[in-house]
């Protein structure tokens, strides 16, 4: 199968997964007790009050028909209106998302740029002292709680040192790359000591190879056949590692986002979750269930890019 | 009878001696109490603007202020959430606006009244030179137009006596209402009636409230929903030389904890709800101010009627002698409230301290239960929302309080929303919660509380039902002389003391916490603030 016709049909795939998800999402939010109407009127809500807003809201026509309405308006882009802010649900979570989207790229550069020197290292002083303390920190680290490794970001670089600013987004770029430091570094602290456990391995292993040996007999200085002989081929087996913990860094966000006070998608769904906001959780959900996908897909490709060997079946 | 007044509404001699007691009790226990000075002044029809403070307000800047949560929408009339209500208050400007102390209201777009010698005709006259912030000027038309639609909308029950309203000229709005209405003046105090231009300038409902235009001292700027609300000063607004600032950005940070953080950071200049656990930490750090506003909010136990045990009086009374309100109070709140014995709180008008007190007391708590239908006692459940650390610390006090007198709680929590139905439909027995009063008046809440059938909340959610109180409430209401009503409410507390549908639990302050460079930010008890007030020192 070429590349194409493979993400072709991964392409396909994701619909019936995608449209599985907000069914299973749009079941279980009517399933459990609780009613946006009497969340928003809160002691004032009166029989009268509530069934005008479930009218004006849609929620008195049945199930199956709410649920065929979503659809439809998914295929235009449209998540319907939020019961909250009675405004797009589409245009909210767009805006949020640019805040979460922005929080994983940063958080995944910055694992990366932790994790390939601490590897090289550990790897290249093979059950050293280096390997050894590079081995260690990962798991105390992996140990941490996200929130915890946060509040204590904030505690030592914000309010002690005042490096950086302990919440909010900024304006601009820069101001975004500055005031998300501590947030990004939060999640990439999360994920760096998998992606170095996984490339300190995977690069003894390729420096162990006879490619590299035929490299170095050959007289090819040692960073060369480190950067382009070892490290390529050890990089592969952590590109999926990496796309998986992105995966999980999509709901890592959601803790990092309330610490932070950052107003990204996962502080949106958690509020939107407990105000029963529908249209919000829905599309927020579907939102989520295709980047996992795509992120997966994207490794995929990444992986037979970086690796010829890789075959599409 | 014509009398004009152009001061505040009076609510009798007596609620201002114990406001005064309140304040005394609240200085005791180290609350901060900022003047209203600034306001007060304000207030009289002849001089707006002036200004009472010491040192002269510099002007510019912006603050940062960050609260719990988003308002749901800047359209006065619907809205139910405080941030809404607060943040509209700063966009428009309603007839009158609450007293600093809450209890009565005080001229604001109107300068006064005369009200018809049959109590049904009120006439007010607006206050000159009043623009909205596109610089057109503030007419009659508007004022009934703005009640008009109000009138249509959730809130619009407060103007459920009001028959017709006329704009003879451009500065004369009569009020005809359908009987005698006392709460008339604290209604349009109300924010749901925030004066709006006429047909909203032509423009959809939609269109409107994207850029609304009002007579309030700031203008919306943008609003990116779920993360920002800007706004900036009103070029026009009526109130020489206010609003100090240039600008105010509300922003939406949930967690209590990273609001703390971002004032001790730096990245906020006010915030909203720090935790009672951290006042006095936050007391302790430099550059950093926290004020614990009196408020209108009562912290209660609903018990639900339509179960058998808590329709018997006794039960109910039983209960209440057995929470011992001051542990609660000493241990959840840091000290920082006042045990609870009315349904009104000392933030409220015609607050009346004398009401009975069903406090601690376990051998009139036994006493009461061997009265009652259940004398061995009884097992039960107590429904609190999931994360709320308050009153689930406070569920840990009343299940070891009632388990002295035979009554075995197991706490059930649940989400906001699940929590909100679950009480709504009366499938619970006890339940914890908490109401806010808007006005200067009580009769926004007072039919909620008692009234199980038109009140709306099934006399919230307990189902209370006691003719006597219900006759009480709707003869204050049809009651102009503020002294008459002040004597009518204070026996319904009295009685729903004795009845105790709910077991009131505490009146807890407003805390908020500043940076020191912020000045002349209060709120009224009811929450509300003007922001105009406020200034930067560098």
């Amino acid at each position: 199968m070429t590349r194409a016709a493979y993400i072709a049909r991964r392409m396909m795939l994701m619909i019936p997964t995608a449209i599985g998800i907000t069914l299973v999402t749009f079941l279980m939010l009517h399933l459990i007790p609780g009613d946006p109407a009497i969340t928003m009127l809160g002691v004032r809500a009166t029989p009268q009050r509530i069934a005008f807003l479930h009218r004006e809201w849609g929620l008195n026509k049945p199930l199956v028909e709410q649920y065929w309405l979503f659809l439809t308006h998914i295929l235009t882009g449209n998540f319907g209106k939020s019961l909250f802010y009675n405004s797009s649900a589409t245009g909210i979570i767009i805006g949020d998302s640019a805040v979460t989207l922005l929080l994983i790229v940063y958080a995944a550069l910055l694992s990366i740029l932790v994790a390939v020197p601490l590897a090289v290292l550990a790897a290249t002083h093979k059950d050293g002292p280096a390997d050894q303390t590079v081995r260690a920190i990962p798991l105390v680290g992996m140990g941490m709680p996200s929130a915890w490794v946060g509040i204590m970001l904030i505690l030592l670089l914000g309010l002690k040192a005042h490096v950086f600013p302990v919440g909010g987004y900024g304006t601009q770029f820069l101001g975004h790359l500055y005031s998300m430091f501590l947030p990004s570094l939060t999640l990439a602290l999360g994920i760096a000591p998998v992606l170095v456990r996984s490339l300190r391995s995977s690069l003894i292993d390729s420096l162990e190879a006879e490619y590299v040996a035929t490299a170095r007999s050959k007289g090819i200085p040692e960073r060369r056949v480190l950067m382009r002989h070892a490290v390529r081929n050890a990089i592969v087996s952590s590109v999926t590692i990496l796309g998986l913990q992105i995966a999980w860094l999509i709901s890592g966000t959601v803790v990092v986002e309330t610490v932070f006070g950052l107003p990204g998608v996962g502080a949106l769904m958690i509020n939107s979750i407990y105000r029963r906001d529908f249209p919000v959780v829905q599309g927020i959900t579907f939102v989520l269930a295709l980047a996992v996908i795509f992120t997966n897909l994207a490794t995929d490709i990444l992986r037979s890019l970086l690796d010829p060997r890789v075959r599409f079946e | 009878m014509h009398e004009i007044r152009n001061h505040e509404q009076g609510t009798g001699g007596g609620s201002r001696l114990r406001r005064r007691e309140f304040l005394g009790a609240a200085a005791l226990t180290g609350l901060g109490i900022t003047s209203g000075g600034s306001l007060v002044a304000a207030c009289g029809s002849s001089a707006p603007g002036s200004s009472t403070s010491s040192s002269a307000p510099g002007r510019g800047g912006n603050v940062i202020f960050a609260r719990t949560a988003d308002p749901t929408t800047l359209d006065p009339a619907p809205p139910f959430d405080n941030e809404a209500i607060w943040t509209v208050l700063n966009l428009y400007d309603c007839l009158y606006t609450v007293t600093p102390n809450g209890h009565g209201s005080m001229p604001w777009l109107a300068v006064g009244h005369e009200i018809s010698s049959d109590n049904l005709t009120w006439t007010f006259h607006l206050r000159p030179g009043v623009k909205f912030s596109d610089g057109k000027p503030l007419t009659a038309a508007d004022v009934k137009f703005t009640l008009e639609r109000s009138a249509k909308d959730p809130n619009g029950y407060v103007l459920a006596a009001v028959k017709a309203i006329d704009a003879p000229d451009a500065f004369t709005v009569v009020i005809h209402t359908k009987h005698p209405w006392g709460p008339l003046i604290g209604d349009l105090a109300m924010y749901s009636n925030a004066i709006l231009p006429k047909d909203l300038g032509g423009m959809s409902a939609t269109e409107f409230f994207k850029r609304p235009v009002g007579t309030g001292p700031f203008m919306v700027q943008s609003w990116a929903k779920g993360q920002q609300l800007t706004l900036v000063r009103n070029p026009h607004y009526w109130r020489k030389g206010r609003p100090f600032l240039d600008s105010v950005t509300f922003t939406t940070v949930p967690d209590d904890n990273t609001r703390v953080l971002q004032l001790r950071g730096g990245q906020a200049d006010i915030i909203e709800f720090p935790p009672f656990s951290v006042i006095s930490s936050l007391q302790a750090t430099s550059g950093v101010k926290v004020n614990l506003f009196p408020s209108t909010w009562v912290s209660y136990i609903a018990m639900n009627e339509k179960k058998p045990q808590f329709s018997d009086v006794h039960v109910r009374r039983a209960i209440s002698y057995a929470i011992d309100r001051n542990a609660i109070i000493r241990s959840v709140l840091f000290g920082h409230a006042q045990p609870a014995a009315s349904f009104f709180s000392p933030g409220w008008a015609f607050y009346d301290p004398n009401t009975p007190r069903l406090w601690y007391n376990l051998a009139k708590a036994k006493q009461e239960l061997s009265m009652s239908t259940f004398p061995q006692g009884f097992s039960a459940t107590y429904t609190v929302v999931a994360g709320d650390t308050v009153n689930s610390a406070i569920a840990q006090i009343v299940q070891a309080n009632l388990k002295k007198i035979g009554i075995n709680l197991a706490i059930q929590s649940y989400d906001i929303s699940a929590f909100n139905a679950l009480t709504q439909e009366g499938k619970y027995d006890l339940a914890p919660n908490y109401y806010t009063l808007d006005i200067g008046d009580p009769d926004e809440n007072t039919p909620w509380a008692i009234d199980p059938v038109y009140g709306g909340s099934n006399s919230l959610n307990t189902w209370y039902n006691n003719p006597e109180v219900l006759k009480l409430t709707y003869a204050s209401e049809h009651t102009i002389d503020p002294k008459k009503r002040a004597s009518i409410y204070a026996r319904i507390q009295d009685i729903v003391a004795m009845d105790c549908p709910f077991a009131e639990l505490y009146y807890q302050p407003y805390p908020y916490a500043q940076k020191t460079s912020v000045q002349g930010f209060t709120t009224a008890p009811t929450g509300n603030y003007h922001l105009e007030d406020v200034w930067l020192t560098s």
